[in-house]
């Protein structure tokens, strides 16, 4: 346990270090089309990922509350209808990201259900159960570190084309300031 | 020409007033578009998230066989890695008349009351039982049951299936006491009970 706990907090500050050297320092240099790309790359990928995991839980409903039910976490009723509307707003957030309309809100949600799924890992594997993911649906690979830092990196997917945007959005308002017209006193 | 320099001063500091008014202009009006901006996610991600569990409700109600907000823990425990079915499609496979029912009760509780036609095969004497099952059954897909409240013994019966290589099992979710409740058919009695000597 001391061990486990050891490796996910060194997991947990690589995360952190990352996310600050990528959102903080690198991101206000992406500007133009570098950071286009950068953020249609993450909310491409992230929008493919979800959808596939959707489609394995989606499948067979059961087998996913089986998986929930396994990590400990909520009584069986809310276990049941996770494994129902759970897959339902990854495919509606992943679509919304993919296509755009309401991508903000999906990253969101995304971004969301990442961090909670990475509070479910990690208490796995702080309390040494031993279960399938269930990531994917039936037949997910087992609860591991790598998991938890492909969680990481998928939050970090969601965080980084949201900042992007805040930044262009900060970039347009100050450039619209400055062409302000003078007020008529100052003339 | 000092009036003028005043003048001057006083316009300057009037415009450097005003470029100070403008400076912090647009910080505040960042303030106002950040704090909009969140609520704006916020109502973003909320409207996907509500859509999305419409979305989950209605395609689970429009399935054959929807899947229960209240299986009990047992069920939801399975590890025997067998698929469970609920109502609908066990129905289904009860009126094709292809799948064999499978009672992983004790004997006294298949005596009480079973499912009409299905065999018993107690979990616990499976090494017993199994070469009677297979004769009967003759690789025809199985489904398994216990009861809703302790599905423990299907689950440990579809397992060992399982290992024992049958291909296609499955386990009833609502237990015979959700099938009896629905008013599905039922017989007791011995009909279906396996014997380990019967056919030597």
């Amino acid at each position: 346990m001391l061990v486990s706990a050891l490796i996910l907090a060194a997991l947990s500050a690589l995360a952190a270090a990352a996310g600050h050297a990528l959102l903080v320092r690198l991101a206000p240099r992406l500007t133009g089309r570098m950071g286009t790309v950068l953020a249609w790359a993450c909310r491409l990928t992230l929008a493919a990922v979800f959808l596939a995991a959707a489609y394995g839980k989606l499948r067979d409903p059961y087998a996913f509350a089986v998986s929930i039910h396994a990590y400990r976490l909520v009584p069986p009723a809310w276990a049941s209808v996770s494994a129902v509307v759970m897959p339902a707003v990854e495919t509606v957030a992943a679509i919304a990201l993919a296509s755009g309309l309401l991508w903000r809100g999906g990253a969101v949600i995304l971004g969301g259900l990442l961090a909670v799924f990475l509070v479910a890992l990690s208490q796995a594997i702080l309390r040494g159960i031993d279960i399938d993911c269930g990531c994917f649906g039936k037949g997910s690979s087992p609860v591991s570190f790598w998991l938890i830092a492909r969680n990481y990196g998928l939050i970090l997917c969601a965080l980084l084309p949201l900042a992007l945007d805040r930044l262009r959005a900060g970039r347009e308002r100050a450039v619209l300031s400055a062409h302000e017209p003078l007020e008529p006193a100052d003339r | 020409m000092a009036g003028g320099e005043r003048e001057g001063a006083h316009g300057s500091a009037a415009a450097g007033g005003s470029r100070a008014a403008s400076a912090s202009a647009p910080r505040s009006g960042t303030g106002r578009a950040s704090r909009s901006g969140a609520g704006r996610l916020i109502l973003e991600a909320l409207l996907l998230a509500a859509l999305g569990a419409g979305a989950g409700l209605a395609r689970n109600a429009a399935r054959t066989d929807p899947l229960p907000f209240d299986l009990p823990a047992s069920l939801l425990a399975a590890e025997s890695g067998a698929r469970a079915v609920f109502f609908g499609e066990a129905v289904r496979l009860y009126d094709e008349g292809e799948t064999i029912f499978v009672d992983a009760r004790e004997t006294d509780a298949f005596l009480a009351g079973h499912v009409s036609g299905a065999l018993s095969l107690p979990a616990g004497r499976f090494d017993e039982l199994y070469e009677s099952l297979q004769l009967w059954s003759g690789g025809q897909p199985l489904l398994v049951y216990a009861n809703r409240d302790n599905a423990l013994p299907a689950d440990e019966l579809a397992r060992r299936l399982l290992e024992a290589g049958e291909e296609k099992v499955t386990v009833l979710a609502s237990g015979f006491d959700g099938w009896a409740a629905r008013g599905l058919p039922v017989e007791s009695g011995e009909d279906g009970i396996l014997e380990s000597e019967e056919f030597d």
